[in-house]
């Protein structure tokens, strides 16, 4: 079994972690001016999320959608939950990643690069989170 | 004249043109050169043959020589002129007057098919001409000529002097070497760089201003159709990359996002993990604002070299790439756009390698800061990080030769040894480091310490292999190495090398184009171009006996175990970013690369990896 034993603990852990980057006034700037939608499809378990940088709410720079959507991504990020829970944590090498399958990317090249800057804080961010939620054990 | 239609029937259906253009600028002489059979079955091509014809020139003095009594070389390899992507390359070489042991530098454009299709596989050039020369190779013929006119002249004024409108392809020295400045490039058409190790100089003082080439006959290959097959599988797989696209859309320069989340961007002189300000120059950076134009080389869909037009500019100029914004940019701590545009332009109309120039003027600036060189030395000029007008006037003055430039284009060592703190100066074997952390890639920290030509980012695909942008199968190497570790990288770096010296050394491949190719692919051209039947093996054998051979001319002009190492501030850790506390074990590494490569513990190659590569007969006489 991966690091998650279900999509619902996905949710409320890396789903509330991109949440929380939603109003984050270092990450957030960076996501909603990319002013794309992103959308995250992970394996194992199986769950999506969408991030929104078109159409942000009133009091966040981006929304996040959990599950299926009808929303059009301009980026479709493909890779198991766990790859993606090392990645915020830091510990994925992105170019060997991408290179090697581990990390799918579809869509145009400039917008992918242009969330680079937005990625960096998360290393950070993200083992606090972990910690926040009680689910330090999870920090590798 | 010499008969400029002689082919060589043998060599030119192996994939070459079976002939070498030698020039004597002393005797202003003309002649073939037949380089022996053996030498492209073993070296292939590039610096493999440079080092061989180095050796056959200089049997006995090798030692002493002063390195601009030497020849220059030019060699191209054997895809050259295939119209494979990233195979139009061009090596230059000879003993390098910047750091005194083996020199080369390489660069794409069309040079090389150019040469190729004027019947030539490379040029040697000997002797001095105590007038300025240039050499122009036509169908018309070939001739040394007077370059009055190009002596007030920067690079690009002295391309378009030569290249009639583009018909002619061009080689160029600027007025940097002139000057005195020991890292002086050799720039081809405005656009493509040999920059490093100081060729330019070397050119500069055999009276050799420029060379002028128009091609006019198709080069032959054994397997022509084969070779189209495989062109047509690289262009498919190029298409299909996202690092290939990622080059395309924003250059080299697409490496600085990831580089930093990496630590792999080096910072204030090497002393920050983190800047803030790195993300303003970053390769989006530059596409939003000046970029107007994708600049390539000859066959090349990928299109990494940018053409950029500054705000109320009348003319476009290439734009730097990831090196020089990291040299001038994160180095010196100026994160401004076309700033950076202006001082890449200024390096390149005089000349100069924009690594070694940053480098070294970031060292200026951290010496100044620390008190070691004061405002008398300067001439009163204040030196600070990111004090954009002091750095582009010690830009002008190292390009003019004048005050503290005239110190500061001999290099950052020398610059720390006149100052009395040599361990400041970020060099290997007196060549700075380029822009890549050997604290984040520890293997590249030990390929740094052990390159041929001193600190080298792309004499072997090491960088590509340890960073993960390169995966190759079939060497033996495991799928992914962690960046800030030792485990497995002496064998890595060791195989890497030996891939790099045929990838990249031997002119075979652009090491940005071969990123998303296999060893495959390029064994596979290689085989269709020379008619061989190459396998990983083969390849692997002829990339060790070249890096063996250049070093072995290192050992020979005083190179020993001591100085393969890394410099101080590379292996101090540092306070902040991704690799805060971490430095590489370079003594461990270098002793499991020692026994990997048979080396003697005064850094000599063995007799019996010399015998094993068929190198003994060439270094009989230094063992």
């Amino acid at each position: 079994m991966g690091i998650f034993s279900s999509d619902r603990e996905l949710y409320d852990i890396m789903g509330t972690f991109m949440q929380g980057a939603s109003t984050h006034p270092e990450m957030g700037p960076k996501i909603r001016d990319s002013h794309i939608v992103i959308r995250f499809e992970y394996s194992d378990p199986e769950a999506t999320i969408t991030v929104d940088a078109k159409n942000p709410d009133n009091d966040k720079y981006f929304r996040v959608l959990f599950g299926p959507s009808d929303l059009k991504a301009d980026v479709v990020m493909t890779m198991s939950a766990d790859i993606a829970h090392r990645f915020w944590l830091g510990k994925v090498n992105l170019t060997a990643a991408l290179t090697r399958g581990q990390m799918k990317a579809v869509g145009p090249i400039s917008q992918i690069m242009k969330l680079l800057p937005a990625i960096k804080p998360a290393y950070s961010i993200y083992p606090e989170h972990l910690k926040s939620l009680g689910r330090a054990d999870l920090i590798l | 004249m010499i008969d400029i239609f002689l082919r060589k029937v043998e060599h030119n259906t192996l994939g070459y043109a079976g002939k070498v253009l030698s020039v004597d600028l002393s005797s202003k002489t003309l002649s073939h050169l037949f380089l022996p059979e053996e030498w492209y079955e073993e070296f292939l091509g590039g610096t493999g043959l440079a080092v061989c014809q180095l050796l056959k020139e200089h049997p006995a003095d090798l030692a002493e020589i002063n390195p601009v009594d030497g020849p220059l070389m030019f060699f191209t390899g054997p895809l050259a002129g295939t119209g494979i992507p990233g195979t139009d390359r061009l090596v230059a070489a000879g003993i390098s007057p910047y750091t005194s042991i083996w020199g080369e530098s390489s660069c794409g454009g069309r040079f090389a098919s150019t040469l190729k299709s004027c019947g030539f596989d490379g040029i040697v050039i000997r002797g001095r001409s105590t007038e300025s020369l240039y050499l122009e190779i036509s169908k018309d013929g070939i001739s040394l000529l007077p370059a009055a006119h190009l002596v007030d002249r920067d690079c690009y004024e002295r391309v378009d002097a030569l290249s009639s409108g583009g018909k002619f392809s061009t080689l160029v020295t600027g007025p940097a070497a002139s000057n005195g400045v020991l890292y002086s490039s050799i720039c081809h058409d405005k656009a493509h760089f040999c920059g490093r190790t100081g060729l330019g100089f070397l050119m500069a003082s055999k009276g050799l201003l420029g060379i002028a080439a128009r091609g006019w006959m198709e080069p032959v290959h054994r397997e022509p159709e084969r070779l189209a097959q495989i062109r047509a599988r690289i262009r498919e797989k190029l298409s299909h990359s996202l690092l290939a696209q990622a080059l395309g859309e924003f250059g080299t320069n697409s490496s600085m996002d990831i580089g930093l989340m990496l630590g792999d961007v080096p910072i204030r002189n090497w002393r920050m993990g983190e800047w803030a300000g790195a993300s303003n120059i970053n390769g989006p950076a530059f596409s939003e604002s000046v970029l107007v134009k994708r600049g390539t080389c000859r066959s090349c869909p990928v299109a990494c070299k940018r053409v950029v037009k500054l705000p109320g500019a009348e003319h476009t100029q290439p734009g730097p790439e990831y090196e020089t914004c990291a040299a001038f940019g994160t180095m010196c701590l100026v994160d401004d756009v076309e700033w950076l545009c202006t001082v890449n332009d200024i390096c390149n109309r005089y000349g100069m390698d924009t690594i070694s120039a940053g480098c070294t003027i970031a060292l200026a600036i951290d010496l100044f800061e620390r008190g070691v060189i004061k405002a008398e030395h300067t001439g009163g000029l204040a030196l600070a990080f990111g004090h954009k007008d002091s750095i582009l006037r010690l830009v002008h003055q190292i390009g003019r030769g004048e005050g503290l430039g005239r110190l500061l284009g001999r290099g950052s060592r020398t610059l720390a040894e006149e100052y009395g703190v040599p361990d400041e100066a970020v060099c290997v074997k007196r060549l700075e480091v380029p822009m890549h952390d050997p604290r984040a890639f520890h293997g590249m920290g030990l390929a740094y310490a052990t390159s041929v030509r001193g600190a080298c980012h792309v004499s072997g695909v090491t960088l590509a292999v340890e960073q993960g942008g390169s995966y190759y199968p079939g060497l033996s190497l495991r799928e992914v190495y962690e960046g800030p570790t030792a485990d497995g990288k002496p064998e890595m770096v060791a195989i890497t090398q030996d891939f790099g010296m045929v990838l990249g050394s031997a002119a075979i491949f652009c090491e940005l184009a071969a990123m998303p190719l296999d060893e495959t692919d390029i064994i596979d051209a290689l085989s269709a171009a020379t008619g061989r039947n190459l396998d990983v093996e083969d390849v692997l054998s002829i990339g060790r006996r070249i890096w063996l051979a250049k070093r072995m001319v290192g050992y020979i002009r005083g190179m020993r175990r001591q100085d393969d190492r890394l410099p101080v501030p590379c292996l101090t850790p540092l306070d902040d970013g991704p690799n805060a506390g971490n430095v590489p074990d370079i003594d461990g590494m270098l002793s499991e690369f020692y026994s990997i490569r048979g080396l003697l513990p005064d850094g000599r190659p063995s007799n019996d990896t010399l015998e094993s590569s068929g190198l003994m007969g060439l270094f009989a006489r230094y063992i």
